[in-house]
């Protein structure tokens, strides 16, 4: 959580320094996000390789377990896609890019912004965050109506990190693993299916 | 965009390759925290500079948490429903 909110106020000084005209031009005029992004994907590869605890996980590989995830994906393509449909200038395609980022916002909105432009990449950005807040906010209620997993569900990607200890809290300690391999398997897919999603 | 997820898939062999060297485990973990604050920060940086961006912010909140409101509503009935059909007997059996 803390280092959520670290993310943001990184994106907020971002905002801020750039509105006001605040930065050399240097940092304007030369983009290296591209190769940075490349950096990020090869580290966000490596914490999966080498996370002993996922790959143990991930041995579980249960076809019963898969259908979470699988639900989730279905579920968040479904939704945004309707909800796509509905609003003026993001088509339903793209608010289906922005559904498949799963909460997972860093990483979403930056490969959305490189493709289709910031007005959708900042869409995304705030789009996922919300799932997350809306996650550690509205956990306790949605377990009563939409059952235990209810809180992996609506975390998304964030099931493995950052909503892991609500989800703890609400759903029952033996939910902690099943939200963990969850969580990795969106992770693992938002790349995938954000740049499949955007570029068809 | 290829490219992402080749680095992706590179990243895992080499994270799977180091996995016992504690310290560099530990190093990619610090850089990655570093390079999420640093394309946060640029992304900040782009989105402020265009004014017309932050000048329809409220709108664009209001459409972001549609769509997410659209996917977690999605995703709990979907989820809802793969435990009431292949979770819930075994635990009613108990």
């Amino acid at each position: 959580m803390i280092n959520s909110l670290k993310i943001l106020a990184f994106f907020v000084l971002g905002a801020f320094l750039g509105y006001n005209s605040l930065l050399p031009d240097f940092f304007l005029k030369n983009d290296f996000s591209m190769p940075v992004l490349y950096l990020l994907m090869f580290l966000v590869g490596f914490g999966v390789g080498s996370n002993k605890k996922a790959f143990d996980i991930l041995k579980m590989f249960n076809i019963k377990f898969l259908l979470i995830p699988l639900a989730i994906v279905t579920g968040s393509g479904l939704g945004g896609f309707i909800m796509g449909i509905f609003i003026s200038e993001v088509s339903a395609k793209d608010s289906m890019a922005i559904s498949f980022g799963f909460g997972y916002y860093s990483l979403s909105s930056v490969i959305i912004s490189k493709i289709k432009g910031e007005t959708l990449g900042v869409i995304a950005l705030l789009s996922n965050i919300s799932r997350e807040i809306f996650t550690l906010v509205f956990t306790p209620i949605l377990v009563k109506i939409f059952g235990k997993f209810a809180g992996i569900a609506s975390g998304g990607a964030t099931a493995m990190d950052t909503t892991l200890p609500v989800i703890k809290k609400y759903s029952g300690e033996d939910m902690v693993i099943v939200a963990f391999f969850s969580g990795i398997i969106l992770s693992i897919l938002v790349p995938f299916l954000v740049t499949f999603m955007i570029t068809i | 965009m290829f490219y992402v997820i080749i680095s992706m898939i590179i990243g895992v062999f080499f994270g799977f390759l180091f996995r016992e060297k504690l310290r560099i485990i530990k190093f990619a973990d610090k850089l990655s925290n570093i390079v999420i604050f640093f394309l946060l920060f640029t992304l900040g940086l782009s989105i402020g500079v265009n004014k017309k961006i932050v000048e329809n912010i409220s709108t664009l909140g209001l459409k972001a948490f549609l769509i997410s409101i659209g996917a977690v509503i999605g995703s709990l009935i979907l989820t809802f429903l793969v435990y009431l059909v292949f979770f819930r007997d075994k635990n009613s059996d108990k």
